[in-house]
């Protein structure tokens, strides 16, 4: 006979964890090892010469434009630094983004969803519930260090050592921001209101990353963002161990603070809500309409907020970029890969940079058609349905609403690059500016419909699918400038075919495109929907 | 169907999930004013039921009518005259109950105020707490008060005091009364039998998917063994072949047994001996659905 002690339930809980997480991870890992391998496999093949690489050092090292990009760039004529730079740069956002999303999802989602109750209702602890879940995220970490240390030098000739530092500053990143996201699912209300503070994070520390590469910014700035710590380790070579024992002191920090909290917490409560302040809200809203509104509202208002900063600050370095440009005509051919005529033309800067912020509304989009699964799982939308309300209106209302706040943050984003550019130089017409955030429309518009089109065939797959997709097309393109991936992979994302407004013309085939994609799918979907179960979690 | 008193009606209806089959050829009605409590061990397929009689699932086979829409293709017309109470609220937890209940109310077509403020007191509910801060209890007096206030021809509850505490479960006995008094129609699942043996005129009984009774607890009763103890003088009473007669236990100079359907071959064997005492029981609801429940093994 065996007997069960408190400790077996603990590794039983954590294996449920782990078996959670795992499709999706799977997914995330593989995806980041396998650009991390491409770009790095690529070193050779397009810079086979010591000049090519020497002249690629001297271009991108110090040139904020690229710099505000990818993150501060460190001897990128080694293979070390060129990995760091040229994959990592890109990457750690998205691996941080994940660790918000893992995170939240185990700090909280699962109770949100009222999984939690079964599991503590036996012998465990909250507390050893949120450390299973932290362990549980710490394997993920080591499961894509081990990957990428050991699969980067397969296919270039980084050495284990090089590899290592490198999937050690990535999962330093995954780690911090993973218990960050814990935290913060102790402290919000819910998983999507932490999810959406922990993603406002990761846009401001972006924000401050970016800023630390203007020539004015102070020299510790770049040390108070884990952005900042992740470029600081550079190579072996120039680079520092710092950030490593800053990367485990942050993560044990927010950890410790997660169970801490989390002890204290009321199952489904919340730490920033109280009594007093909870019964000040008198205001009702009675239509469908301003129901979802008021859902949707502070999310809109929170990707809006770090619209305006990203595009700030972008616009502020333009003129900082073409001077820089005007001084090396021999960049032109690199920022041709980026899609870059006429580099030395602010607008077209301006284009690049708000192309790239095409990220934000379409997170946006994402984030609205998970909150439809949310809805669902959580029984909330039962609660509509059965009143005298149509499904296909109430997939409508929040539709539309997403539309509105996808061009309220778009037109945002535009305008916000023009005033940038105002503050520091020459300030980019208004015309252009709202050419610049109109162009932004139409493809979070088709993430929309894309997001209920998957919510009407296979509603658990709602988020993920979107995230995926949207995250794994940006990549592609990314990666693209500097590598050579087959063009029909590249053509199939996006954000290939999003012109560089208001450099350039606006795509408006591309635009019509993405626009009747996102309606056809969103209708196909509110019929699927119709026309299916209501599934609860 | 003007005519008829018919509010709802199951018509063959089976769902499956899968390869779980959650319901099996469902027939039933409920008739204007009928308080009717659906009974069955958990899995049985009361929530299923439930589902397809508001339309957010669809049947395999057969069809599901309120008032005589079809529940799957007009469920808004249906729903402008039901209300229905889930057996797990969740709520917004951004808004107050006040707030919810407000949306709800306006949602539903409109509801009378004071009528809200009634319930909101004789549940004993606070109205101005965010949603995330409800227990368990104070979700469900939500979906009580939203359901109650609208006063909808059609109450649907599907377990609608669980988590409610003793005082609250009398006080919705007196709400049940109250609103089958004012006609209403109501359709509960529960699992506190004492709930539906004061509150409800007919139960249906539901094992893995099926029907398996429907009529009054009277009806019921009957139909089920009821004991019987007697005590005699003399010989033995002989009941071997008396029909409906069994569990035939003699202990010096008394028997108890059990007898289903009609008494009168038993009175009759009886009276073959001299007879000092006799008492007849009615089951106990307890036991009344330990047999309905406890029939087969139950399967998948
Ligand atoms: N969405 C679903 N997918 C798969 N199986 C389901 C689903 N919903 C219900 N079932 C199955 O259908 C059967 C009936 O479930 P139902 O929830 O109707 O039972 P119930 O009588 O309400 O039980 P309880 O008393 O526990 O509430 C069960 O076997 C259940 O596992
Ligand atoms: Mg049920």
């Amino acid at each position: 006979m065996v007997t069960i002690t408190p400790l077996h339930i603990w590794f039983r809980l954590l294996r449920h964890h782990l078996r959670l997480l795992a499709p999706s991870s799977a997914i995330w890992i593989i995806g980041l090892v396998a650009v991390a391998m491409l770009v790095s496999s690529a070193y050779e093949t397009t810079m086979p010469t010591e000049a090519d690489r020497q002249a690629l050092a001297i271009s991108v090292e110090g040139n904020p434009a690229f710099e505000a990009m990818f993150g501060r760039a460190i001897s990128l004529d080694t293979i070390e630094g060129f990995t760091m730079w040229r994959a990592g740069g890109p990457l750690i956002p998205a691996i941080v983004i994940w660790g918000v999303l893992v995170g939240t999802r185990l700090g909280r989602g699962e109770e949100d969803r009222g999984h939690d109750e079964l599991l503590l209702g036996g012998i465990l602890s909250r507390a050893a519930l949120l450390l299973s879940a932290l362990a549980a995220l710490g394997i993920l970490a080591v499961i894509y260090a081990a990957a990428t240390t050991l699969g980067l030098p397969l296919v270039s000739a980084i050495g284990l050592e090089g590899s290592l530092r490198f999937a050690l500053a990535m999962a330093g990143g995954f780690l911090t921001f993973t218990a960050l996201g814990t935290l913060l699912a102790q402290i919000m209300p819910t998983r999507s209101a932490a999810l959406r503070a922990g993603l406002g994070v990761v846009g401001i520390t972006l924000a401050l990353r970016m800023l630390s590469v203007l020539e004015a910014a102070p020299d510790w700035l770049p040390w108070l963002t884990p952005f900042g710590w992740y470029a600081e380790t550079g190579t072996a070579q120039i680079g520092s161990n710092l950030p490593f024992l800053l990367f485990a002191l942050t993560t044990l920090a927010f950890a410790v603070g997660a169970v801490m909290l989390c002890r204290e917490r009321e199952l489904h409560g919340s730490r920033l809500v109280t009594e007093q302040e909870s019964a000040t809200a008198t205001r009702s809203y009675r239509s469908l309409w301003a129901h979802q509104v008021r859902q949707d509202g502070p999310s809109i208002l929170g990707f809006g907020a770090v619209g305006v900063l990203l595009s700030l600050i972008f616009g502020m370095v333009a003129d900082e970029f073409v001077d820089f440009i005007e001084g090396f005509p021999a960049f032109a051919e690199i920022l041709a890969a980026f899609g870059l005529e006429d580099p030395t033309d602010p607008a077209a800067y301006v284009g690049l940079i708000v192309t790239v912020l095409v990220l934000i509304p379409a997170l946006f989009a994402a984030s609205v058609v998970a909150a439809l699964r949310d809805d669902e799982a959580t029984g909330r939308l039962t609660v509509l349905l059965v009143l005298p309300i149509r499904r296909v209106k109430w997939l409508l209302v929040n539709a539309v609403v997403a539309i509105a706040g996808i061009t309220l943050i778009s037109l945002v984003i535009g305008f916000s690059a023009m005033a940038g550019t105002g503050i520091t130089g020459t300030m980019l017409a208004p015309l252009d500016a709202l050419r610049a955030g109109l162009n932004l429309i139409p493809m979070a518009v088709m993430f929309t419909g894309m997001g209920i089109l998957v919510f009407g065939l296979y509603p658990p797959l709602t988020g993920p699918a979107v995230y995926t997709v949207l995250l794994a097309s940006f990549i592609v393109v990314m990666m693209d400038a500097f590598l050579d991936i087959p063009d029909w992979i590249v053509s199939l994302s996006p954000f290939d075919h999003l012109a560089l407004v208001p450099g350039e013309p606006a795509n408006l085939t591309a635009s019509a495109a993405f626009l009747l994609i996102g309606l056809g799918s969103g209708i196909i979907g509110s019929i699927a929907f119709r026309y299916r179960d209501l599934m609860m979690d | 169907m003007a005519e008829n008193n018919e509010v709802l009606r199951f018509d063959n209806v089976t769902k499956r999930f899968g390869e779980t089959i959650a319901l099996d050829s469902l027939s039933m009605t409920l008739e204007r004013g009928e308080v009717v409590g659906l009974l069955g061990p958990n899995g049985a397929g009361k929530t299923t039921a439930l589902r397809i009689l508001l339309g957010l699932i669809k049947p395999t086979e057969g069809q599901a009518t309120v008032y005589g829409f079809d529940t799957w293709l007009q469920p808004v017309q249906v729903h402008q005259r039901l209300a229905y109470v889930p057996s797990e609220f969740n709520v917004w937890p951004n808004l107050t109950g006040g707030q919810i209940l407000d949306l709800l109310g306006a949602l539903y077509g409109g509801y009378d105020p004071d009528i809200r403020e009634q319930y909101i007191e004789r549940f004993n509910f606070d109205p101005n707490k965010k949603g995330r801060t409800y227990s368990k209890g104070n979700r469900q007096k939500i979906a009580l008060i939203a359901a109650l206030m609208t006063r909808a021809d059609l109450l649907v509850m599907d377990e609608p005091t669980a988590g409610l505490d003793p005082l609250l479960e009398q006080e919705f006995q007196t709400v049940l009364r109250e609103a089958k008094s004012r006609g209403q129609t109501i359709l509960l699942s529960s699992h506190v039998l004492s709930e539906v043996e004061v509150a409800c005129d007919r139960v249906a009984i539901l094992r893995n998917g099926r029907l398996v009774e429907y009529g009054t607890l009277q009806d019921l009763r009957h139909l089920s063994a009821r004991t019987v103890e007697a005590t005699y003088r003399g010989d033995p009473p002989d009941f071997a072949d008396v029909t409906g007669v069994e569990d035939v236990v003699f202990e010096n100079g008394h028997v108890r047994l059990q007898v289903t359907g009609s008494t009168d071959p038993l009175i009759k064997a009886m009276a073959k001996s001299e007879i000092t005492g006799i008492q007849v029981r009615e089951p106990t609801l307890e036991e009344l659905f330990h047999s309905y429940y406890g029939e087969e093994p139950v399967d998948g």
